[in-house]
């Protein structure tokens, strides 16, 4: 049977919804001092790799990086994954995790207007925080328990990451209403990994359907 | 004596995703005319997590088609308005619910197992008018001005991937009907997965680099060259990048004949 072939019909992708996606990434001081940083940069790379070989993903997911550690400071803006570049950080200063979730917060909901302004359909955005120690900024508390309202409310899906055996994770736990996890050693490769296959899976979500994420275990701590 | 007759095609395809993990293709598209000038059909789109939707779709399809397609053919052209087509329609849409429920499929399963969007259209000699419950979009336009339109547009919760059903409780609620007169005689109806190529950004008009050569081609081939050539775009590689889905275009032009 021929191929029919209708001429001069153009296939181009206009109106590809979007999957906007925060990483809120730890660069206190101790992520240098163990190392962590290093492996965390080297994660950030791989993502970047791994959803550019995605044509549906490197269209339609949108990354955000802000990191935490002198000061709270967007590292890259909202850039579509085909153009992301993974920046690179470097440790110093405490841990302002309060500031840098509402910086995430606030900027996820700028980027919904945006969308909406421009008939832009979206998925529910996520916000994944990697941290090895606990929040030092004073409203700390204030932002985790914005964040646990805005999941709650279904605005945003929260992915808590600790790393080490210093991240807190009782506090972190108040960010969200999903239990957050420690990180076996510095397996960052691996966590972005999962986080690039789940983020394919979500960004091509049908209607109606659950997301399937790739299983955590070989990045994800488990207490025996 | 003039007639209004329909040149219809339409293709459902199934997806990447699908053809990927072995799924059958969820969408379901049924299309007929009548003798008196009346054009109806009905695509459904399975929901991707709903197990029996795929057979869902099609009987929702077939099965509205036809009722509707048999009572539009009793029309002498004289009694039917607006208010009995609406009542025609929320009727026909209990109907197939009903057969849905007592069918293999639904006593052993509750709705939710079947759960599948609803994008119908009926269009006569003077006027026409999409019916549609969930996502997916329908465009009642003309050949020579495809940017003016009429739009059934699709109804999703916030998100990209939530949508209503027709096989919900609550599925009057979710019941939209858009009119058009007969000034629009090129009608198509997508599914979510074709909407991202064959839509322009913002949904508000069909892509006319897309819709224009297809819509010539399909008015000039028979009806089995057009399906085939809508079948092999909706495969396409490029497509298929774009999207996942599975996907369903339906077409429609009416053209006035002598008998």
């Amino acid at each position: 049977m021929s191929q029919i072939a209708i001429p001069d019909v153009e296939l181009r992708d206009n109106t590809s919804q979007r999957l906007p996606c925060v990483l809120l990434l730890d660069s206190s001081g101790s992520m240098g001092d163990s190392g962590a940083i290093d492996e965390l940069n080297a994660g950030v790379r791989l993502l970047e790799e791994e959803l550019k070989k995605d044509d549906v993903a490197s269209q339609r997911v949108q990354l955000l990086i802000i990191r935490f550690g002198e000061n709270t400071e967007v590292l890259s803006d909202w850039t579509d994954a085909m153009s992301f570049s993974a920046p690179q950080l470097t440790a110093s200063g405490l841990t302002p995790l309060g500031e840098a979730v509402q910086l995430g917060l606030a900027k996820l909901e700028e980027q919904k207007t945006r969308y909406r302004t421009n008939g832009i359909a979206y998925n529910r955005p996520w916000m994944l925080v990697i941290t090895d120690g606990e929040p030092t900024d004073g409203g700390w508390r204030q932002a985790a328990a914005q964040s646990k309202a805005a999941e709650q409310a279904g605005r945003v899906i929260f992915f808590g990451i600790g790393v080490g055996d210093s991240a807190d994770l009782t506090k972190l736990a108040e960010f969200s209403m999903r239990k957050p996890v420690r990180l076996e050693g510095l397996r960052f490769r691996e966590l972005f990994q999962w986080l690039s296959s789940s983020v394919k899976s979500a960004s091509k979500a049908a209607p109606g359907s659950n997301i399937q994420l790739a299983p955590p275990s070989d990045w994800m701590q488990v207490s025996a | 004596m003039l007639s209004s007759q329909w040149k219809v095609a339409g293709a459902s395809v199934t997806g990447f995703a699908h053809e990927a993990d072995g799924t059958v293709c969820q969408d379901a598209h049924a299309i007929a005319t009548t003798r008196n000038g009346w054009f109806v059909a009905v695509l459904s789109d399975g929901a991707g997590s709903a197990r029996y939707s795929d057979a869902s779709a099609r009987l929702i399809s077939h099965a509205l088609v036809a009722q509707l397609a048999n009572r539009l053919d009793q029309d002498n052209g004289n009694g039917l308005d607006e208010t009995l087509l609406r009542d025609w329609i929320g009727r026909g849409v209990e109907e197939v619910r009903h057969q849905l429920r007592t069918s293999t499929l639904g006593t052993e399963h509750d709705l939710h197992d079947l759960h599948a969007t609803l994008l119908g259209v009926a269009a006569g000699p003077n006027w026409g008018l999409f019916f549609h419950i969930g996502d997916g979009v329908g465009c009642a336009t003309t050949m020579n001005d495809l940017a003016t339109s009429i739009i059934s547009s699709p109804e999703n919760g916030e998100y990209a991937n939530e949508t209503y059903f027709v096989t919900q409780d609550d599925w009057r609620e979710h019941l939209r009907l858009t009119f058009f007169d007969s000034k629009y005689d090129l009608i198509a109806l997508m599914s979510d997965g074709a909407m991202p190529f064959a839509m322009a950004t913002g949904q508000l008009m069909v892509f006319q680099p897309f819709f224009e050569p297809l819509s010539r081609y399909l008015a000039e081939h028979t009806r089995e060259d057009g399906e085939r050539a809508i079948a092999a775009i909706l495969a396409k590689d490029e497509v298929r990048r774009i999207t996942g889905d599975d996907k369903t275009l339906v077409w429609a032009l009416r053209d006035c004949a002598e008998a």
